[in-house]
């Protein structure tokens, strides 16, 4: 196909800007211009608004455990073990066993301390006893954290009456704690709950006894009895709802708004399940 | 105006000859400058464009046209025109309409074929074969790359 060489450079960076974030990052070891094109800040913004999101799942004990080790960003030797993953925009944010944070994008193969400026992290440094609870922001313009808040007397999280439970959000523009009310009246079922975002818009929720929340969608699980740490809903059908435990993996099949019949148990020690839409997103080193 | 004058005849690479309206015609903006600087007569050469490509080119421009107030075709229709447009286009074809749509400047046709090449070409070899790029990593280079984005290649 020798009339491909004729193709103006932002003429084939039109058609690469339209395939999906992990179809490029695959291209990215044709040569070293393509690399760099499409490493580039000005592609990832063309990229942003004209490729197709498509949800990917990385489920490390499953099948990419190897990659879920973090490079250490001071070091290129050592790895270290992710204790919990948030995403935002294709940007990993990771907890390490360590006790560090680090901001990841599988897609461009970077890892950073810090993140990109327009990026926010809340964190919350929780301390028992005696009760320390300190609410920081990272503020990427000192490259520093800000203090939010100190709580010494009481517990954000049970602040409203022990016995109504409810969603905890943080608006990061007013910032400002918000809650939000549960579906189901009985507080039971929400005390080993797993939280999941299913293509970067909708909440879901599982509880272990067998309920689970998905706003405009709800449904019940009748096997999982252990705690759930993750789950997510099959990319190729929708219908099928694949729930990480502890100890198990098994996937269900979701009626309408029930959920039930067949579902198969997978040995495994998973810790950690995210479903998320790779970007291009940058990371500021 | 006369009825003449709002006509023009574009003229192939090949020396084919279409005579089209002209608000179909300016919807490239190559064609549209051409006709502002009036450094042209009547007859416009497109030196990069065959006959053959070209004559896909105004079957797009005449559908996109809005000429005396008859475009009145919903955008739904529209959609499903320029997806029926593309759909059975080869490879060749297409890459040929890419090339026409980027001389001709005609935006929303650049779009409507790149986004065709990305839909049809599914796999990363497909990929390598049309952007005909030589490969300048050492395979120790390469391999890193491919170390970093292991987890795209894992389906």
């Amino acid at each position: 196909m020798e009339y491909w060489r004729s193709l103006p450079v932002d003429v084939a960076e039109e058609i690469l800007s339209r395939i999906p974030a992990k179809t490029v990052a695959r291209l990215r070891s044709t040569s070293k211009q393509w690399n760099a094109l499409l490493k580039s800040e000005s592609f990832a913004k063309i990229h942003s608004d004209k490729a197709l999101k498509e949800e990917s799942l990385i489920a490390p004990s499953l099948k990419v455990e190897p990659q879920f080790y973090l490079k250490d960003p001071f070091s290129s030797s050592s790895q270290v073990y992710i204790c919990n993953v948030f995403h935002c925009d294709g940007l990993l944010l990771c907890t390490t066993e360590d006790n560090r944070l680090v901001v990841w994008n599988p897609c461009l193969g970077e890892t950073t301390k810090s993140s990109c400026k327009q990026y926010i992290i809340l964190r919350v440094d929780r301390q028992d006893i005696p009760i320390k609870n300190e609410y920081e922001i990272y503020d990427f313009t000192s490259n520093s954290w800000r203090v939010l808040g100190v709580a010494t007397d009481w517990f954000l999280a049970l602040y409203r009456t022990p016995h109504a439970w409810f969603l905890l959000s943080f608006d990061f523009s007013t910032e400002r704690f918000q809650s939000m009310s549960l579906p189901l009246p009985h507080p039971f079922p929400y005390v080993n709950a797993a939280l999941s975002v299913v293509g970067e818009e909708q909440i879901c929720l599982l509880c272990t006894d067998s309920k689970v929340w998905v706003p405009n969608s709800t449904g019940s699980v009748e096997h999982s009895k252990s705690l759930a740490v993750g789950f997510y809903r099959d990319k190729k059908d929708n219908n099928i709802l694949h729930i990480l435990c502890k100890d198990k993996y098994t996937n269900t099949h979701i009626k309408g708004d029930n959920i039930g019949g067949d579902s198969t148990s997978i040995s495994s020690s998973c810790s950690v399940l995210l479903n998320y839409v790779p970007s291009l997103a940058q990371i500021q080193q | 105006m006369s009825k003449s004058e709002k006509k023009i005849v574009l003229k192939s690479l090949d020396n084919e000859a279409f005579e089209v309206e002209k608000a179909v015609a300016l919807q490239s903006q190559t064609i549209w400058v051409m006709c502002e600087d009036k450094c042209v007569g009547n007859e416009i050469p497109l030196e990069n464009v065959t006959g053959q490509i070209l004559a896909k080119v105004i079957d797009y421009c005449k559908k996109h046209a809005v000429v005396d107030g008859d475009g009145d075709e919903s955008s739904e229709e529209l959609k499903n025109w320029d997806t029926e447009f593309t759909k059975n286009m080869d490879q060749s074809t297409l890459f040929n309409m890419i090339l026409a749509a980027n001389y001709l400047n005609i935006k929303s046709l650049l779009n409507l074929t790149c986004q065709a090449v990305a839909d049809k070409t599914k796999t990363i070899d497909e990929f390598h074969t049309f952007l005909n790029i030589e490969n300048n990593f050492t395979p120790e280079e390469e391999a890193q790359i491919c170390q970093e984005n292991l987890w795209a290649f894992d389906d």
